[in-house]
């Protein structure tokens, strides 16, 4: 499948999977949200030359979207603090004796999502970090790492396609992009732990 | 100190372009050297973010796109005539609907059943374009069987496969259901409902909450249905609106 006949098929598994998603009672969002995810791993598995079939394909998209959207559904029934009240005021005035009768799961909730926000907090400095550093290498090196990681397993093409002599040159093209992505990368977060 | 050569050798370690040999060696010395394990670990991430960088780029592209397509289909002259004959349509079955409530006897509780169990054609529909089941190869007749609304003959088919799966459990006691063989259609379903490893049990509930409204047996299926609501579970929606329906009975 190539990237016009990749374009169109997006389309049309889009206007097939989204009513099926929401007639699931998935909200539109949401639904938006599975199908992307699901469509992107297609896409991966494409380019990885491992989807051989060629049956329903749109069905196929379906099936991992659905997956993902019940996959969701079933980790937010699984630690939904909605229901607990988790202001940090009326939480210090209660009788914690009383309270931990009442409900213990509920401080476990809370434990549980305070480490999700730090986990959360560290990725988006990281990826800020990442975006700045990556931001600092020239445009023929970023192009050359984003395709390698989605065409390293068809090299010959992608060194074609990109102008390198040979396979070696491309690959030692690649090391020297990382090796000054990495140094802008820790050169960031030094600057970053003095402060 | 780590020099070109090492990077290049983490690099194909990660790109897994190393031979059995070559990986085993790389290993040995990732636990003496710290050095190049914690290089190792920083490249490990680079490619991590860059494998987002691509998924956060791919994914702008095609919202644009079908953006796009939307804004295409919205402005062209046939879609807005489906649109009127969609309001039109929309508003007949109003009409309808206002004329049944007014004119004719509410629905028993069998047609109920019969009439929600429509609304879960499309989770049906999945179940025989397949991808996700766990079961055999074998059984796919049996799912074309029960698509083609040959109910029968897929339970032959069940019947003749080999052990059966959650999803065919599922496919079974909808077989059963559709042939009005509620009891047989209350028993799977409750198996499954009880079985403590099924993925399936919201399914379970909601079809066994239908199989015991065939029966006419309301006591067993409301508090199915207000399990369903209260969990806001797969198809809490209609059991809302099905509770309503069946009101007082």
């Amino acid at each position: 499948m190539n990237e016009g006949d990749f374009k169109r098929f997006l389309v049309e598994a889009h206007q097939y999977c989204l009513p099926r998603l929401v007639r699931l009672n998935a909200p539109r969002h949401d639904a938006e949200d599975a199908f992307m995810e699901a469509i992107y791993q297609f896409w991966r598995d494409i380019q990885d030359g491992k989807v051989s079939h060629e049956g329903n394909l749109k069905a196929l998209v379906f099936v991992m979207s659905r997956n993902r959207w019940l996959g969701r559904l079933r980790k937010s029934r699984r630690g939904n603090l909605k229901e607990y009240n988790t202001d940090p005021v009326d939480l210090l005035n209660m009788d914690l004796e009383a309270y931990a009768g009442q409900d213990a799961a509920q401080f476990d909730l809370l434990i549980k999502q305070e480490e999700e926000d730090a986990a959360a907090s560290k990725k988006a400095s990281e990826e800020a970090r990442f975006k700045h550093a990556f931001e600092q290498l020239n445009e023929k090196c970023r192009e050359l790492l984003l395709r390698f990681i989605v065409e390293k397993k068809r090299l010959k093409d992608l060194q074609q396609s990109l102008g390198y002599v040979s396979v070696d040159a491309i690959k030692m093209a690649k090391m020297r992009c990382k090796k000054s992505l990495v140094k802008y990368y820790k050169t960031l977060l030094q600057q970053e732990e003095k402060v | 100190m780590i020099g070109d050569n090492d990077l290049l050798l983490i690099e194909d370690y990660l790109d897994d372009q190393l031979s059995g040999v070559q990986r085993q060696q790389f290993e040995q010395r990732l636990a003496k050297e710290p050095e190049l394990a914690a290089e190792l670990k920083i490249y490990r991430k680079m490619n991590q973010h860059l494998e987002t960088q691509v998924k956060v780029n791919k994914q702008k592209e095609w919202k644009a796109l079908l953006a796009e397509e939307r804004g295409k289909q919205q402005s062209a002259p046939p879609a807005r005539l489906r649109r009127m004959y969609y309001i039109a349509s929309a508003a007949a079955a109003v009409l309808l609907l206002v004329a049944f409530f007014f004119l004719l006897p509410g629905p028993s509780n069998p047609d109920l059943a019969e009439a929600y169990w429509g609304e879960s054609a499309a989770f049906f529909s999945t179940l025989t374009e397949r991808g996700e089941a766990p079961s055999s190869p074998d059984n796919s007749q049996a799912y074309q069987l029960f698509e083609q609304g040959q109910y029968k003959s897929a339970l032959e088919a069940l019947r003749q496969a080999g052990p059966l799966s959650e999803v065919d459990l599922l496919l079974q006691g909808a077989a059963h259901f559709q042939l009005q063989q509620s009891d047989e259609a209350i028993r799977l379903f409750q198996q499954l409902l009880d079985d403590p490893n099924t993925l399936s049990k919201d399914e379970a509930r909601w079809c066994l909450a239908l199989a015991y409204l065939q029966k006419d047996q309301v006591a067993q299926a409301r508090p199915l249905l207000q399990q369903i609501i209260d969990q806001q579970a797969w198809n809490w929606k209609p059991a809302t609106r099905l509770m309503e329906e069946m009101g007082g009975r």
